[in-house]
């Protein structure tokens, strides 16, 4: 069972559930066009459904699309969550530009210094 | 002994003394004996008595003015031709070899038969017709020219009655003919030939028939459809009481198929079309139908075109509905002429994402896709009543599956709001929400909210204040869950289609995740199945779940520890059942 995310200018309007063949019917005058994607892909990877493991699935575009997410005619994305987050082209998620540090603590990021705050958990 | 003899004029006698002369023996006499009266005490006995060629009884003659007593025995014994003779004129014989001769040797011709003259005439021989006996224009007739043997009644020259080797028949008179006959007797039979019937003239002085009843078929309601099983009902005349026969005939499809049916009344009769038939038949193929009533006279026929039949999506059957249900996006096609009514359909939205979950706090659980029905006794979105049930005429109409919508990251936002679902209709497109994407769990910032949908996706944990839960859309869904407390760490669940989302406090441990919003039974495709769910908050061990492929059930919202990854809701599903006409 397929999915087809409606991209409009680059952003998703619409994720529907299709068959390929339903394309060859379905008349949609809207601007845009039908793009499949994968309801298992996430980060660039495929995953047996409903876990974290990855199979040997075929991942596609990415990331599962979703409305308002972006598609570069690579993979679907969101918009950034920070604007000095860089869209790592392998996952097609956003990292920040210093890793999340991996000390135990919780922290949060703080744009205005671009950098991991640790925070209370 | 002494004989005397004794005598006076006019008194001579001769006696014997005893009183009896016992023997008078060679006694001739000289005229004629003459007797007053000639007694015997038993009979005159002798052998014969020989009186010479003439014998006179009575004055006038033999036998005239006499009337014989007792039996005449024995013979008239001729050695030539007896005669009787009026006035020694013949008037009949019987010759020696037994002919009978009318007025002499008048012995007619072989074959011919004595007719009488009447009083004032002698007695003929005549010849009669053999075959036939005639009188005017009326006759009774024996015909055999070869094989073709039959006896006929005509009256007025025409034929009424015939007998031959196929049995008796009537001749037919119509209507009109037969009022403006003769004067009718009771009992009499005719075939009435405008009504088509064997009539008789009862008691009541009208004619009755009792000819076998034709059966006709006036009108057929229903449709055969090529592919699947419909009944007919047919109206028409004398389809009698039991055993009528419906022959269905396509001879492109080489179907000839007769089934045997009780009629409802002498008028009505319904049947269930076979499948030897519906299964051997294609769409605008045209049917014939006759029936064959008990007194196996045919009716008339009546076509049908074959229908086809509603396409689109997975075709089930429960009981008489006919269910077609769409699992990915299709077009739900009626066919030419076609008009369904009463059309019941469940759709529900994709389900929202779960959030993720950062910082410790859980994310809020995607709040299920809306659910909307017109099942009749279901429950719709939001436990509200049913919707009205939709008449579709011939036509495409589009069905969209909305897709579940994606589970966030941790750290990165809400969970995806599920997609729409629709269900195009004659009267416009009937659509489900997407259920709310469940809120970021997150020490601070935006995105801990839930989103509003079909269902509202359940509020994320978080240090600050309680976020909003997302709001379910009337009629679909209900909102999603909140947590209870600032900083617990415990997320809201998503909302369900039968219920809020479940609110959560305290610290999140095993088992204690926020359980989604109740989803809803619904028995469309004729087994009850649930919907809409809404997405739980991933508990402290992490049995993190997406929604199930078209159910709409939510996504269940991440939790940091174990899957701070939120899940995908499940996609949407569109089902619609109706009952063929």
């Amino acid at each position: 069972m397929a999915h087809y995310a409606k991209v409009v200018d680059g952003k998703v309007t619409n994720v529907i559930v299709a068959e390929a063949e339903y394309f060859d019917t379905f008349v949609d005058d809207s601007p845009g066009e039908w793009i499949q994607t994968s309801y298992n892909t996430r980060g660039g990877k495929h995953y047996a459904p409903n876990s974290d493991t990855e199979d040997s699935g075929t991942p596609l575009r990415k990331n599962y699309a979703g409305i308002g997410m972006n598609y570069d005619g690579v993979g679907f994305y969101f918009d950034a969550p920070y604007s000095s987050w860089i869209l790592n082209k392998t996952t097609y998620i956003w990292d920040p530009p210093i890793a999340y540090p991996n000390d135990g603590n919780s922290y949060q990021w703080d744009e205005s210094i671009t950098s991991w705050v640790a925070t209370t958990d | 002994m002494a004989i005397v003899i004794s005598g006076v004029n006019n008194n001579d006698k001769i006696t014997a003394a005893d009183g009896n002369i016992d023997l008078l023996s060679a006694v001739n006499y000289a005229s004629p004996i003459t007797v007053t009266d000639l007694t015997a005490s038993n009979k005159i006995s002798s052998k014969f008595i020989d009186v010479n060629t003439t014998i006179q009884l009575g004055v006038s003659g033999v036998a005239t003015a006499t009337t014989f007593v007792g039996n005449l025995t024995g013979n008239v014994n001729q050695t030539s031709n007896l005669l009787l003779q009026i006035a020694g004129s013949e008037k009949f014989r019987i010759a020696s070899s037994g002919q009978l001769g009318i007025g002499g040797a008048n012995y007619g011709t072989a074959g011919q038969v004595l007719t009488s003259g009447g009083s004032g005439s002698a007695a003929t021989w005549s010849t009669i017709n053999s075959d036939a006996i005639n009188e005017g224009n009326t006759k009774a007739e024996v015909i055999d020219s070869g094989s073709d043997g039959r006896f006929i009644v005509e009256t007025d020259g025409v034929q009424r009655i015939r007998v031959d080797s196929n049995g008796l028949g009537i001749t037919s008179t119509t209507t009109a003919a037969r009022n403006a006959g003769v004067g009718t007797a009771i009992g009499t039979i005719i075939f009435n030939s405008t009504d088509n019937k064997l009539q008789l003239y009862a008691n009541d002085l009208n004619w009755r028939g009792f000819s076998p009843a034709d059966p006709s078929i006036s009108n057929i309601s229903g449709t055969i459809y090529a592919g699947t099983a419909s009944t007919l009902t047919l109206t028409g005349n004398n389809f009698m009481i039991s055993n009528l026969q419906v022959r269905f005939l396509q001879n492109t499809r080489s179907v000839d198929v007769t089934v045997t049916v009780t009629p409802s009344s002498d008028t009505s009769a319904s049947v269930t079309v076979p499948a030897t038939v519906y299964n051997n038949i294609q769409a605008n193929d045209v049917v014939s139908i006759s029936v064959t009533n008990s007194d196996n006279v045919v009716s008339n026929t009546v076509t049908l075109t074959a229908s086809g039949l509603p396409t689109g999506g997975n075709i089930t059957t429960s009981g008489s509905y006919r269910i077609h249900s769409f699992l990915s996006s299709g077009t739900f096609v009626v066919p030419s002429g076609m008009t369904l009514n009463n059309v019941e359909y469940l759709i529900v939205a994709g389900g929202g994402g779960g959030g993720g979950s950062a910082q410790g706090h859980q994310g809020g659980g995607g709040g299920a896709g809306g659910l909307r029905t017109s099942v009749v006794g279901a429950t719709s979105g939001a436990n509200s009543s049913p919707e009205s049930r939709v008449t579709f005429t011939a036509g495409s109409y589009n069905v969209t599956i909305g897709g579940g919508g994606i589970g966030r990251a941790s750290g990165a936002g809400y969970g995806g709001t599920g997609t729409n679902s629709g269900l195009a209709t004659p009267s416009g497109t009937i659509t489900s929400n997407g259920g709310g994407g469940g809120g970021m769990g997150q020490n601070n910032g935006a995105s801990r909210g839930g989103l509003n949908g079909g269902c509202g996706g359940g509020a994320a944990s978080s240090d600050q204040s309680i976020p909003a839960a997302g709001s379910g859309t009337a009629g679909q869904g209900f909102l999603g869950g909140q947590p209870l407390n600032q900083g617990s760490g415990s997320g809201g669940s998503g909302g369900g289609a039968g219920g809020n989302g479940n609110d959560k406090g305290g610290s999140v441990g095993t088992g204690t995740g926020a359980v989604g919003g109740l989803g809803l039974s619904n028995s469309i495709t004729g087994s009850a199945a649930t919907y809409s769910v809404g997405g739980d908050c991933t508990d402290f061990d992490g049995v993190s779940n997406t929604g199930a492929a078209n159910t709409g059930d939510g996504g269940d919202g991440g939790y940091t520890h174990t899957t701070p990854s939120g899940r995908s809701g499940g996609s949407g599903i569109v089902i619609v059942r109706y009952i063929l006409s």
